[in-house]
């Protein structure tokens, strides 16, 4: 695996320095079930119907040979680290996160900024299908990029959690923004922190990434650092599809 | 000619493409939108019914269901496939003047996104609703909508946008095709859109669903 961790060991956070981490996931690693896609395209587990099931189960296989997810993090040390009631300041720049996830985030004293992706392939792999006239399989292709950007996420949690771990640490849960009253333009102050180009993702004039499925944002870090609820719980999207009856099963 | 009509409103509802398509699978082996649509025809089904008691029929069940959260993206596109091996027997009888529209529908992802799934689902309802559909893709910018709505006389249009940084666009391209073409109808919609935002930027319509925006439609065509 192509891990990387740049300058320092996590134990120097401690002495209040930041350490750059970047890994490359392999694809079978994130443990991508069927069952995950079948959620991201909608359905309740077990009610997806034929044939998408082939769909699917065709794509994931598929994926392990195409797809190149990557994840990384910049870990800043609490000299570098602010939370307010409305925001955080993270090297000495304020991110207007909103009171919602200020809240979430009041227990880290350090964090993490961090950002996964689903690789560059993907965006191509299911516009092909969509050009083609095959907007089902395109679907089904985007739906599995939204997953493996979503594992890639877990995986890069699981990573970080270890690290912090040895040094005594917990963190909180992730919080990007586009989520929960945390605006989306904040994306290029958040990546302006980041190395270029990090992980290979461009931002665009309207903070759209590039490869699209990837994700980015913070995590809170630091010995009572704690998570508390998240996702579909507290965010105000009233129509989003992962609301639906079924998806909420 | 009622009963292969509403065979046909069966076949896009349920999705069943033509006799090849596996799918749903208990319709497997049985003729499909595609065959029963051109043995209307050759029937001598008038093709406006074809489009009015079958195509809109079986679109408009499988809209509802997706309005309901009784089926999912992917039904509504199979759905969308058979309309659309239907619809290719329309076609000629449309080009002729023979059949015709309700209208013209412009639709795009506003400038800035690329997001296109949504609005490709608004585009086949609302086709499969009688509608003649240009779609201008993504990353449409204000002038040319503004154009192609110059370019279709006595058009609707439909704005979609995902992310709340290029919703602003949306404003912009309401504002500027209102000022050259106040008649016009403008549509919007998209995950992260309301109902107060669409009046605040002084369109005509939000549909958190593709249905809406066909009932919306359809009841300003009369």
């Amino acid at each position: 695996m192509n891990e990387r961790l740049y300058g320092n060991t996590i134990d120097d956070v401690l002495q209040g320095m930041a350490v750059l981490y970047e890994s490359a996931i392999p694809f079978v690693d994130l443990g991508i079930e069927p069952f995950r896609v079948e959620i991201a395209m909608g359905y309740a587990p077990g009610a997806m119907p034929e044939p998408f099931h082939e769909l699917v189960d065709t794509a994931v296989a598929e994926a392990a040979q195409r797809l190149s997810p990557r994840c990384g993090f910049l870990v800043l040390p609490s000299s570098e680290v602010e939370v307010g009631e409305t925001g955080l300041r993270l090297r000495g720049e304020w991110f207007e996160t909103g009171d919602t996830i200020a809240g979430l985030l009041e227990s880290a004293s350090a964090g993490a900024i961090f950002a996964a992706t689903a690789g560059p392939e993907l965006d191509e792999w299911a516009r092909g299908y969509f050009n083609d006239g095959d907007p089902m399989t395109g679907f089904v292709v985007d739906a599995l990029g939204s997953v493996t950007a979503e594992r890639s996420l877990d995986w890069l949690e699981e990573r970080l959690l270890d690290l912090a771990g040895g040094i005594g640490w917990s963190v909180t849960h992730q919080y990007g923004p586009g989520y929960c009253g945390w605006h989306l333009s904040e994306q290029h102050k958040l990546f302006g922190l980041l190395p270029p180009r990090f992980l290979g993702i461009a931002l665009s004039e309207s903070a759209l990434m590039r490869p699209v499925k990837s994700v980015s944002g913070f995590i809170g870090l630091g010995p009572n650092a704690e998570r508390k609820p998240h996702g579909c719980a507290i965010c105000t999207m009233e129509h989003c599809f992962r609301r639906s009856p079924a998806a909420a099963v | 000619m009622e009963e292969i009509l509403n065979q046909i409103a069966v076949c896009i509802e349920r999705g069943k493409v033509n006799a090849n398509s596996p799918y749903p699978p208990d319709l497997k082996g049985q003729d499909g939108a595609d065959e029963l649509t051109a043995k209307a025809i050759a029937e001598g089904a008038a093709p406006s019914d074809v489009l009015q008691k079958a195509l809109i029929v079986g679109m408009g069940n499988i809209g509802r269901k997706y309005s309901e959260h009784k089926v999912f993206v992917p039904d509504l596109l199979m759905a969308a496939k058979a309309m659309t091996a239907a619809m290719k027997h329309l076609k000629p009888y449309f080009e002729s003047g023979e059949a015709k529209h309700k209208g013209t529908f412009i639709v795009g992802t506003v400038q800035g996104d690329l997001h296109d799934i949504g609005k490709n689902l608004v585009a086949m309802v609302i086709e499969g609703g009688g509608w003649n559909v240009v779609d201008l893709g993504v990353d449409v910018t204000a002038e040319k909508f503004l154009q192609a709505v110059i370019d279709n006389p006595g058009c609707a249009v439909g704005l979609s946008a995902l992310l709340t940084t290029t919703m602003v666009n949306m404003e912009k391209t309401v504002a500027l095709i209102k000022q050259n073409r106040p008649d016009t109808k403008v549509l919007v919609g998209g995950a992260p859109l309301t109902m107060e935002f669409a009046q605040k930027i002084g369109a005509d319509s939000y549909s958190p669903d593709p249905q809406g925006a066909l009932e919306y439609l359809t009841a300003m065509a009369g």
